[in-house]
């Protein structure tokens, strides 16, 4: 007996898996989450600062030479000390070494600043940065993408997803906290609205998009066309605020005494702008970068056009006021107050080498006009049932999120730490979440929310057992917190009915398509087996009072459904497409191409194992005939597919019949070995 | 490359770590993907693992690590036994496929050269965990017999001798399924 699969060639086939390379984007997300996770170390801050104290200077001199200014600024940072680090890091990108710096520094910031307006001016102005951080990062991209460096455009498209995902988080916030203003409504709210809706369309401008036509371009363009969305939303939200605000002083106030206010109000802003424009232009000229002073010089020519606009409309206001045209002056006079603030807010991103390019801001404003509306309607929903299923899923948010902080809190205090598998679990249900939400589909949020919060439970209890009985932690019933364990019992008996739902919902499904002639793997039921098996067991172990093992369990039946509900609506749409176009004729075709390949491999192992070539002038003829219901197939000729395949499947079957033939006739193997 | 006794504090230093994950992500992200035979399990793993390790650098600075890839390597195998012990193993060519598994050399290779792949996979399945590790280590991603024989523990000849026996018994799988196909 021929041994033709040798050792050889078997270490050969293994080596071969190696040139196996995995997909970029999944790198990219695992490092993302890996340097979040690392970025997350409070004693990372450490290190940087132990090696600015010790090895920093020759590293400077080596890897910075080419930019003289960060060199001086960080030999300050060597002589200062602490202060100097932060300024330093304040023009840091992700990926630099004193980024940690910089965010460090923002943290103390945000939680130095009282909440209210300043509190969303200083978020506002966070959303800025990283917008800018990845603008900054986006020109890396494009270099690394010339240069062809595969590495260093993976490890640049994972800081900017950071940045996106910080810059999303940002705006997140911001937008729940646009309502707040909508209640002052006095001349500073309106400045913060109005700042708002200008650094929403100043952000939209300067993220732009991604020219790469990779895996990672088009991840980071979904990445990026995400934060978009949510920004246009921002600024719908911002821009309803402003006029509600609007609204209200009018009302309020009564029209002449507005118009009188808010006319007075935009002359002394016009005052400060024409201030700080001087200024503006003095610092252009100090600019020695000649081509960066080009870019400023055009950018300032292109936003000088508001102010002088500005100008013209308070002019209008005032002649307005004096014959007594008080919604003229009203209206013109904010207009004016709007110009001026778009006027002050992107200038200052000109140090950074900004490149907005003209005409980008009116791009999508379409689209935004609808998104608009859509805002202005979602404050309206709140009557209706929309707005009930919202407002519990927000509710349910907020309810994760101090649920999270408590067991921070607690983990800290215990001095317990955290699992990082089972954090990293929730903040992925937590991540959909929000999808969800921004989605609308509110039931689902709360689903996720909750899923995420049973593994808040699951590590509350952990902390539990690990503080009431060191190192027991494998343990039987956990004890400690009763309540929080009852309450987490019961969220995890709910859980797991849910699960049995879905896993009754799944054979339902399964038994009606199978109705339907559609067949599944073997595997399929071994699987829905399993998962019955699991949430068994979990409820088993829920009766014992192991309630980590319970939820362990019933996360794993859950995983294994998840997969299931995929395949099984995979299979739904596939059943309705093939019923729409063609229907059973089309599963024919399917089912017979599926067989002649099938029959080709066969032909080929056999071939391979008794080392005898099947009839030659019938395997051609097989395989040109395959190809022909292949093409039929693709033109959508089901029936010419289905004959031509039959056909083929004939001729392979006499090839296999006749090496059958010829296997036993030679070698009489089969009886005698098996 | 095989770094020799880099201590835990060193490699804990951001480029350091980053390297480390430039230089082992694919490999351990192979080396789950074939274990579970799904991306999303695979790259779960493939972060899970590197924030073990991270955590397990910034608890031991002093801690120094002879073998780091294997001890890499080693973290993932824990993950994948603990995580998704109650997984249903499946390997198979059409599942991997399916999943985004691309050989270039499969590709090119003729339909009869094809079906020997799909049965060294298929057979790699009936393997035990460990022999299936000693092969992927060793065949796959070229591992020095040393390193693995670090990661399980014992000397060097003895693991030379297990991934013989892997070996030679994936070759009695691979020719068993041959004939059972007749």
């Amino acid at each position: 007996m021929k041994e033709l699969i040798n050792e050889q060639r078997l270490e050969e086939i293994l080596q071969e898996v190696s040139n196996f390379i995995p997909p970029e984007t999944a790198i990219v997300r695992a490092r993302s989450v890996v340097f979040a996770h690392v970025r997350k170390d409070p004693a990372r801050r450490l290190i940087i600062a132990e090696r600015l104290g010790q090895k920093f200077i020759p590293r400077i001199l080596f890897f910075k030479q080419h930019n003289y200014m960060t060199v001086i600024a960080l030999i300050l940072v060597i002589m200062i000390g602490g202060g100097g680090t932060v300024a330093a890091a304040q023009n840091d990108n992700p990926g630099d070494v004193l980024y940690g710096v910089k965010l460090a520094s923002e943290a103390v910031a945000f939680a130095a600043t009282p909440s209210g307006e300043a509190k969303i001016k200083i978020q506002a102005k966070l959303a800025e940065r990283r917008s800018v951080e990845i603008s900054a990062l986006k020109e890396k991209f494009a270099k690394a993408e010339a240069q062809k460096d595969d590495k260093a455009k993976v490890r640049v498209a994972g800081h900017i997803e950071e940045a996106t995902v910080r810059l999303e988080d940002r705006i997140e916030q911001l937008n729940s906290t646009v309502a707040v203003l909508k209640e002052n409504d006095n001349e500073e709210g309106l400045e913060i609205v109005t700042g708002l809706v200008a650094k929403a369309e100043l952000m939209k401008g300067i993220l732009g998009s991604i020219e790469d036509d990779g895996e990672v371009g088009a991840m980071l363009r979904a990445h990026m066309a995400g934060v978009q969305v949510s920004l246009a939303q921002f600024k719908a939200k911002a821009e309803v605020a402003e006029e509600e605000i609007l609204r209200r002083q009018a009302s309020e106030q009564g029209l002449e005494q507005s118009a009188r206010g808010r006319v007075s109000a935009v002359s002394n802003k016009f005052e400060e702008v024409t201030k700080l424009r001087s200024r503006i232009l003095a610092e252009i000229d100090a600019t020695k970068d000649a081509e960066l002073k080009v870019k400023m010089q055009a950018e300032f020519e292109r936003r000088n056009e508001l102010y002088q606009d500005a100008a013209t409309l308070i002019e209008r206001g005032r002649e307005a006021l004096a014959k007594s045209e008080w919604t003229v002056a009203l209206t013109s006079s904010t207009e004016a107050f709007k110009l001026l603030i778009q006027f002050i807010s992107p200038l200052g991103h000109e140090r950074h080498n900004i490149d907005i390019k003209a005409g980008v801001l009116p791009e999508g404003f379409r689209e935004f006009k609808e998104l608009k509306k859509e805002a202005r309607e979602e404050l309206h929903d709140e009557e209706n049932e929309m707005g009930q299923a919202r407002r519990e899923a927000e509710q349910a948010f907020q309810d994760a999120f101090k649920e999270f902080e408590r067991l921070q809190n607690r983990a800290t205090k215990a001095g317990v730490e955290l699992s990082t598998e089972l954090l990293a679990k929730a903040g992925v249900f937590m991540q959909q979440a929000k999808a969800a939400h921004a989605d609308r589909k509110y039931e689902e949020t709360i689903r996720l929310v909750n899923e995420a919060r049973n593994i808040f439970a699951t590590l509350s209890a952990q902390i539990a057992v690990t503080t009431k009985t060191e190192d027991t932690s494998d343990s039987d019933a956990p004890e400690g917190d009763a309540s929080a364990q009852t309450e987490f019992s019961t969220r995890l008996q709910n859980a797991i009915a849910k699960a049995w739902e879905t896993l009754k919902n799944i054979q339902e499904r399964k038994a009606l398509l199978e109705g339907q002639g559609h067949t599944f793997s073997a595997e399929l039921t071994l699987q829905l087996k399993s998962a019955a098996d699991l949430l068994a067991q979990a409820e088993r172990l829920r009766g014992e009072g192991k309630m980590r093992e319970a939820n362990e369990t019933r996360v794993s039946a859950g995983h294994i459904l998840d997969r299931l509900v995929n395949i099984i609506k995979a299979a739904m749409r596939e059943a309705d497409e093939a019923r729409q176009e063609g229907g059973e004729e089309k599963r024919d075709a399917v089912e017979i191409l599926r067989k002649v390949e099938l029959r080709e491999h066969e032909l080929a192992a056999l071939a391979i194992r008794f080392d005898i070539k099947p009839s030659l002038a019938l395997i051609q003829k097989a395989q040109l005939l395959h190809g022909e219901a292949r093409a039929a197939f693709a033109r959508g000729e089901f029936e010419a597919t289905i004959r031509l395949g039959k056909e083929a499947l004939e001729l392979l079957d006499q090839a296999k019949e006749e090496m059958r033939v010829r296997v036993h006739g030679e070698e009489n193997v089969l009886n005698t070995e098996q | 490359m095989v770094q020799k006794g880099t201590s835990c504090q060193e490699l804990s230093a951001q480029s350091a770590f980053e390297q480390l994950f430039d230089r082992l992500s694919s490999k351990i992200y192979r080396y789950a993907f074939l274990r579970l035979s799904s991306k999303e399990d695979a790259e779960d793993v493939l972060s899970a693992t590197f924030m073990r390790m991270w955590d397990y650098l910034r608890r031991n600075p002093e801690v120094m690590l002879d073998h780091v890839d294997a001890f890499v390597y080693r973290i993932a195998h824990n993950l994948i036994i603990d995580q998704y012990r109650a997984r249903v193993p499946q390997i198979s060519l059409e599942v991997l496929i399916e999943q985004g598994f691309e050989l270039p050399a499969y590709a090119r290779e003729s339909p009869d050269k094809q079906a020997e792949y799909a049965f060294v996979l298929q057979a790699i399945e009936k393997l035990k965990d460990e022999e299936r590790d000693l092969l992927f280590l060793r065949c796959v991603e070229g591992m020095p017999v040393k390193e693995i024989a670090s990661i399980y523990g014992v000397n060097e000849n003895n693991a030379s001798v297990r991934i013989h026996r892997a070996l030679q018994k994936l070759k009695d799988i691979v020719h068993g399924s041959v004939i059972n196909s007749v």
